[in-house]
């Protein structure tokens, strides 16, 4: 069986490491250590279950972005090496580092001199700055995220990954832990863009330098409330001028908020500056075009340089060729400055390439690892279409599963909740504007699940968006909670994940059911994707009806009782 | 409950004990050691019908979305209860038309629903499909043995129906892997060696046969294509029931005494010819040419020309994984 996993004496290996312990649970899935069989170099393997990022098409759609992870190279954040896709499950090769996460470290040994948390925000801010310029925000950073090497630096992991969901994905998730998340994250605008990287910088300063965060709360709508005021308690001890600093990161208002740029020049943050968190500034705007990167890109990507030409040109920056066209140059001058920083920890040389010999899936999804050149173009594996040869430059049909309106938001809301209740539909409120659905189909005796989003489009238009809640499979899988919520909880902060729910005036009875831990469905995904490699022995009895069809009649009934 | 979908098992741990002649059967090994879920495309467009729906638009719906063959939903037992297939607008064709000057009302007016009632009248089936768990060798059974040529792949996690399986895309994905694969003496056999492909029996039409005989012999002999024949038996051109479609692209379904030349003239411009082969050419040169082209069957002519036999995918992938009717046993356990 060509698959990248196989039991070896009992243990787990992707690639060639082999897996050991559990390093930890964050947002995303299950983190544990992995040792190469022969070089005994270790790495952390995160595996994200693909039920939970099902929606989201990690290989295909998102590929170019995590093409682009495997090119960031800083010093303080954590390197992907590879990205190994398995039926079941995404193995993420990361690099590991013994020093755990900074959050237990300030559980453990309380708050940092204001020196030592300086020099560790130094290297945060470098990092974030590093992935701000090159169109990644994290959205997600907590001192969980940002994790210490043997000789206590900073490095922040899973950068790039909350991008991977999209924003009314990214705000649900953010339930779980919303000490950190900044006021317009919690308060469900559409957009998080780089300002919200900086209020949780501003969070992570102030527990460094006080051990304790500057939004806390048992009671979540208190903690809500706390984090809207934005004001916040500012010890004794603080040196005035690092109080200035820390209001200005953690404005209410973003566009008030403390840019990356004013950061660089307080005059508290520039103390001590090492050199090379900030190497000069590169040019865009270059107008010489470098053809070895340029090359570099084409072979990646496998597109022609035209097509990098084309986005470099237009200034297309967001661009996942010119983002990797950026970064490749980028790479380069930062080894120069920067050589021993990294060298130190990279991965064998043999890695990147033995790793393609292992997997045998379809072609379609990784055309890289295809040997043959692609046939001629006519010769996907599509069926024949009778319409593409004769209607080529069609115009493609845009898809919209949702309802527009003028009406006020409120308005909207309450017509829909009427609508609901007349369909029979269960559904709780997780804030006015985003409500959890959920339908028990007279016929399967199955819930169907679905949550309502209203975006503002323009200034009078709002849209309602429809979406699914595809978790049923993992809950008759393991029995726990949905993954969207027990993903984004980590050991300690059951606590508060409880009070969220708690705190939750659900409209009808909760469904979520208690969660017990992540644990469960992540061991018990592993454990089926590695006992499926030798021959499944625990076949789900079918679910009766069709998940995704029975969302699709949940929408229709709903659009055509609001339309009438 | 009756109305759920039984998927064929997973990939059950039945190893097999190690052959003598391990290349001779490398490519049912293959299969088995394979599932549906790696050829299910990342992404892809499935057509899903309500039951409800008229059958006119469903067939239209086919056309514009470009789409073979759509699972049917039946909202009120909430599953999936069948496909719908271009087989279906045949039947319908050749079922209710009379004349040129007639509208066919069923056409006009059935639900399919309806159209399932009447069809299927007391021989209802519960609709064949498999899990993404299940091997391929699992999918190549059930398309043979059921002869159909559309296999839904359905997670039974969700019921969610994933992908519509076909010889084609199990013979294509074969292929990218074949050359890493010990290769079977048998490749560089002939046909007429072998004994792959129909030889007797073979249905065929003239050019000026009527477009409605021409259904007529779909329906009746169950043939997914028919060589068009000159005075001499030899092959001039062919009518599959994937040409058929285009009557409801252009909505000239209304007249079916036209003949079959006539109808063909819609693909005039991107029609390469017919793909043809002799009895004395190796297994290996049918696979690539029917891989190649892309193509269901290939006509199997003599040094004239004329039409001799049939070989198809079903032909192929039966000789090439499940040889000596292996079928049988594997089958009656699942």
């Amino acid at each position: 069986m060509a698959t990248d996993k196989q039991k070896h004496e009992g243990r787990v290996k992707i690639g060639h490491y082999i897996l050991g312990d559990t390093l930890g649970v964050g947002t995303f899935g299950k983190v544990k250590v992995g040792q190469h069989e022969l070089t005994k170099h270790q790495v952390a393997v995160k595996i994200l279950n693909r039920q939970k990022i099902r929606s989201l098409d990690v290989v295909g759609k998102i590929r170019r972005e995590i093409q682009n992870l495997k090119l960031f190279r800083h010093p303080h954040i954590i390197k992907l090496y590879q990205v190994i896709s398995t039926p079941t499950d995404i193995f993420m090769v990361m690099e590991y580092v013994s020093g755990g996460e900074l959050f237990d470290y300030i559980c453990k040994n309380g708050k940092l001199e204001e020196k030592e948390s300086r020099r560790l925000f130094q290297q945060i801010i470098s990092a974030v700055d590093y992935c701000h310029r090159h169109m990644v925000v994290h959205r997600d950073l907590k001192p969980e995220n940002v994790l210490l090497d043997a000789h206590m630096n900073a490095k922040i992991a899973d950068f790039g990954l909350s991008n991977m969901m999209s924003d009314g994905e990214f705000l649900r998730t953010s339930c779980g832990s919303p000490n950190y998340a900044a006021p317009e994250v919690i308060s469900g605008r559409l957009y998080a863009g780089p300002e919200v990287d900086i209020w949780s910088s501003g969070v992570i300063l102030y527990a460094l330098l006080c051990g304790t965060l500057p939004f806390d709360d048992d009671h979540v709508p208190t903690l809500f409330k706390k984090i809207c005021d934005g004001i916040f308690f500012t010890p004794q001890y603080l040196n005035p001028s690092v109080v200035s600093l820390l209001k200005h990161m953690l404005q209410v208002d973003p566009m008030k908020r403390a840019t990356i740029k004013e950061i660089r020049e307080d005059d508290w943050f520039k103390q001590d500056l090492p050199k090379y968190l900030f190497p000069e500034d590169p040019s865009y705007s270059n107008n010489m075009i470098d053809d070895e990167a340029l090359k570099e890109v084409c072979e990646k990507f496998e597109c022609t340089e035209e097509e990098v030409l084309a986005c470099i040109y237009s200034r297309n920056h967001q661009d996942p060729l010119a983002v990797a066209y950026h970064l490749i140059i980028d790479n380069r001058r930062i080894m120069s400055e920067a050589k021993d920083f990294y060298l130190a920890s990279s991965p064998p040389d043999n890695f990147l390439d033995d790793v393609a010999g292992i997997i045998k899936p379809h072609p379609e999804r990784l055309p890289v690892f295809v040997a043959e050149p692609p046939p001629r173009s006519r010769h996907t594996l599509d069926e024949l279409n009778p319409q593409k040869s004769k209607h080529q430059g069609v115009r493609r049909a845009k898809w919209h599963l949702g309802i527009r309106s003028q009406s006020r938001p409120n308005d909207i809301m309450t017509e829909v909740c009427r609508a609901m209740k007349q369909l029979d539909y269960e559904w709780k409120v997780v804030n006015p504007y985003y409500l959890r659905v959920r339908r028990k189909n007279p016929i399967t005796g199955m819930q169907t699940k679905m949550s309502l989003q209203l975006y503002q489009v323009d200034s009078r238009t709002y849209l309602l968006d429809f979406r699914s809640i595809d978790d049923d499979m993992l809950e008759t899988k393991s029995g726990t909670a949905t993954p969207l919520r027990s993903g984004s909880v980590g050991n300690y902060r059951t606590t508060v994940k409880g009070d969220v729910e708690g705190a939750d005036a659900p409209a009808t009875p909760s469904s979520v059911q208690p969660t017990k831990t992540a644990e469960g469905s992540l061991g018990s995904s592993l454990t089926s994707s590695i006992d499926s490699s030798g021959g499944a022995d625990n076949t789900p009895t079918p679910r009766p009806g069709s998940h995704t069809i029975e969302f699709f009649e949940m929408c229709a009934n709903l659009i055509k009782l609001l339309a009438r | 409950m009756e109305c759920i979908p039984v998927p064929i098992d997973d990939i059950e741990s039945k190893k097999d004990p190690i052959p003598e002649e391990r290349e001779q059967n490398v490519y049912t090994r293959f299969m088995k050691s394979h599932r549906c879920y790696d050829l299910v495309p990342t992404s892809s467009k499935l057509v899903v019908f309500d039951t409800s729906l008229q059958v006119k638009k469903a067939f239209f719906a086919l056309v514009s979305n470009g789409v073979r063959a759509a699972p049917l939903w039946d909202s009120k037992k909430q599953c999936f209860v069948g496909m719908l297939t271009i087989t279906d607008f045949i039947n319908i064709l050749h079922r209710y038309y009379k004349s040129p000057l007639v509208q066919i009302y069923e056409l006009e007016e059935h639900k399919i629903e309806t159209w399932r009632e009447v069809y299927l009248q007391d021989s209802f089936k519960p609709l064949v499909c498999i899990s993404p768990n299940a091997s391929l060798y699992d999918a190549v059974s059930s398309l043979l043995r059921n002869k159909i040529h559309r296999l839904p792949v359905i997670d039974p996690l969700t019921g969610n129906t994933l992908y519509i399986l076909t010889h084609k895309r199990i013979l294509k994905f074969l292929k990218l892997f074949i050359s890493e694969m010990p290769r079977p003496s048998f490749l560089s056999k002939t046909l007429e060696e072998l004994n792959i492909g129909t030889f007797r029996n073979i249905a065929v039409v003239r050019a000026d046969t009527p477009l409605y005989t021409a259904l007529g012999i779909f329906v009746e002999q169950r043939v997914s294509a028919l060589p068009v024949v000159d005075d001499k038996g030899r092959v001039v051109d062919i009518y599959s029931k994937f040409d058929v479609i285009n009557l409801a692209a252009e909505k000239t379904y209304n007249n079916l005494d036209v003949t079959v030349t006539k109808a063909l003239k819609h693909r005039s411009q991107c029609f390469e010819g017919v793909l043809t082969c002799n009895r004395h050419e190796t297994l290996e040169a049918i696979i690539n040419r029917l891989v190649e082209a892309e193509v269901h069957r290939l006509v199997v002519v003599d040094e004239h020309e004329v039409v001799k036999g049939i070989v198809s995918l079903s032909d192929i992938l039966q000789a090439l994984v499940l040889p000596d009717g292996e079928e049988a046993q594997t089958l009656g356990s699942s």
